[in-house]
């Protein structure tokens, strides 16, 4: 493993017999959304105010990108998430997520693309490749995070923007996944391609704010993790066409304590999560460790949790009644994002505008 | 259910000591879980830049404060102006006649940089250390 002489340990935790150390890589940004690698060695993030930068991991050196999109940054919204072309080598493109604000009126979530010349360390041309709608001028739950499959295919998450209701309605992107060629057209073969009135980019719906999604390749399986309201938040198993819920079941009450819609958690053509957590970690981002450097991360849900300031790991067999580790509560700082490297570390963004890496040793 | 332990390490740079602070608090309310096994995390202080100690020039400028708050705009050749790990560029921004009216000081004391997070008590030391660099003649 190669250790870099500027990365700053700040955190050493015991797990068992297990030692891990937590490293500081980059500090003094604004809320860090997103984190992706371009390479082995290189880092890109986004910052909530519109910012991209890389992160240099032979030198610990950022570098602000030049012709950024151009996000509205408000509440909830801003410069969301980041991901990177499975062929970025051969084609250069990242895809952004973000808060949009339309000439229409009000705002929405929106998926955008351009070439990355890394060398010049400037983005080419922008194109929208998704546009949700309807738009709100509410300022919360936009969704955002997104992942490729094997088979190039783009998913990502569009929350509901408060409107519960549209969950449950199919002409709405509100609540929902949403599945694209890496272009922006349209599978033929998406679940409701077909449907009178329903919008052929959905994939799943019934969700709430999803901001975390995880393409598994070892499974080939795509999995969801989403706020619920007070509690209720939850890991999905996501599988195309199925309906999960939101509103009208839920393991959450609403905020004021009261029950949602019926009080019911359980109802015939709606899907159960994997697992729920009362109370509310509110998930910012999910993945499963699927490497073998951190022993005690592996085959394990890793989510970030804002309001519960930690890095939650929980096993993936008997998920709903696993038991769960709760790390990194010492930084108290809300965990925005979580990644596996190329190098087999986890790497973790956080609100306060830093970036840590957790390796096993001691110091 | 567990008890948090929070030890604070100081840590200097290379060398550490162990277990100087160690704290224990109650899980907040809210915490309800099961846990897994019990997590000891450490917390490490690490010494924080001695400016008293640095001479001013502009190796140090660079290293311990544009490094530190300005690298990710002002570095490499393709930066924004000034770029900042040039002495001669950096220099354009400086005015040795007038070294309170330098464009790199006042950009940073009236708050117009870093663009995106407030200054935090150690990056005020960093201001003050750029301000005695540049009073001082900002010498190479």
């Amino acid at each position: 493993m190669t250790l870099s002489a500027w990365a700053q340990p700040v955190m050493e935790f015991k797990a068992g017999n297990d030692t891990y150390v937590v490293e500081k890589l980059t500090d003094g940004h604004g809320i860090i959304w997103g984190v992706e690698f371009l390479d082995k060695d290189l880092i890109i993030f986004t910052e909530k105010t519109g910012r991209i930068q890389t992160l240099d991991l032979k030198t610990g050196l950022a570098r602000l990108l030049k012709n950024l999109p151009s996000v509205y940054n408000a509440g909830q919204g801003g410069l969301l998430d980041i991901a990177v072309h499975p062929e970025f080598a051969q084609n250069s493109y990242v895809y952004v997520s973000y808060a949009k604000k339309l000439t229409t009126g009000g705002q929405t979530t929106a998926v955008a693309r351009a070439r990355l010349d890394v060398n010049e360390g400037r983005f080419e041309k922008w194109e929208d490749i998704f546009v949700a709608r309807p738009a709100f001028s509410t300022a919360h739950h936009y969704g955002s995070r997104i992942v490729f499959d094997k088979a190039g295919y783009i998913y990502f998450g569009v929350g509901e923007r408060g409107q519960a209701e549209l969950s449950q309605k199919l002409n709405a992107h509100n609540g929902k996944i949403i599945r694209l060629f890496d272009d922006g057209r349209v599978p033929q073969d998406n679940p409701f391609i077909g449907t009178p009135e329903a919008l052929p980019e959905i994939w799943s719906y019934g969700h709430r704010n999803p901001q975390g999604l995880f393409y598994d390749k070892k499974t080939d399986t795509l999995y969801e993790q989403e706020h619920g309201p007070k509690g209720g938040d939850e890991i999905n198993l996501i599988v195309k066409g199925k309906n999960y819920g939101w509103p009208v079941i839920t393991y959450g009450r609403e905020y004021s304590g009261g029950q949602v819609g019926r009080g019911e958690t359980a109802r015939p053509g709606m899907e159960q999560p994997l697992k729920y957590f009362v109370p509310s970690i509110a998930p910012s981002s999910f993945m499963i460790y699927r490497g073998n450097k951190l022993k005690l991360f592996t085959d394990k849900f890793v989510s970030g949790a804002l309001a519960l300031q930690h890095l939650n790991l929980v096993a993936m067999k008997d998920v709903a009644t696993a038991c769960e580790d709760r790390l990194l509560v010492g930084l108290n700082e809300r965990i925005r994002d979580v990644k596996q490297g190329p190098d087999g570390l986890v790497y973790v963004s956080s609100d306060n505008g830093r970036i840590y890496r957790i390796r096993a040793g001691s110091l | 259910m567990f008890i948090l332990r929070l030890t604070v390490l100081l840590c200097l740079v290379a060398a550490c000591t162990h277990a100087v602070i160690t704290t224990e608090r109650e899980p907040a309310e809210g915490l309800e879980y099961r846990a897994c096994r019990e997590i000891e995390e450490k917390m490490i202080q690490v010494r924080a830049i001695n400016y008293a100690t640095l001479e001013k020039n502009f190796k140090n400028v660079k290293d311990n404060v544009f490094k530190n708050h300005c690298a990710s705009c002002h570095f490499g050749p393709d930066a924004y102006k000034p770029q900042l790990d040039d002495y001669t560029a950096t220099l354009d921004y400086v005015d040795l006649n007038s070294p309170e009216q330098s464009r790199l000081l006042q950009s940073v004391e009236k708050g117009t940089m870093p663009p995106s997070y407030p200054l935090t008590n150690r990056s005020r030391e960093a201001v003050a250390f750029l301000r005695a660099w540049v009073l001082d003649g900002a010498q190479r």
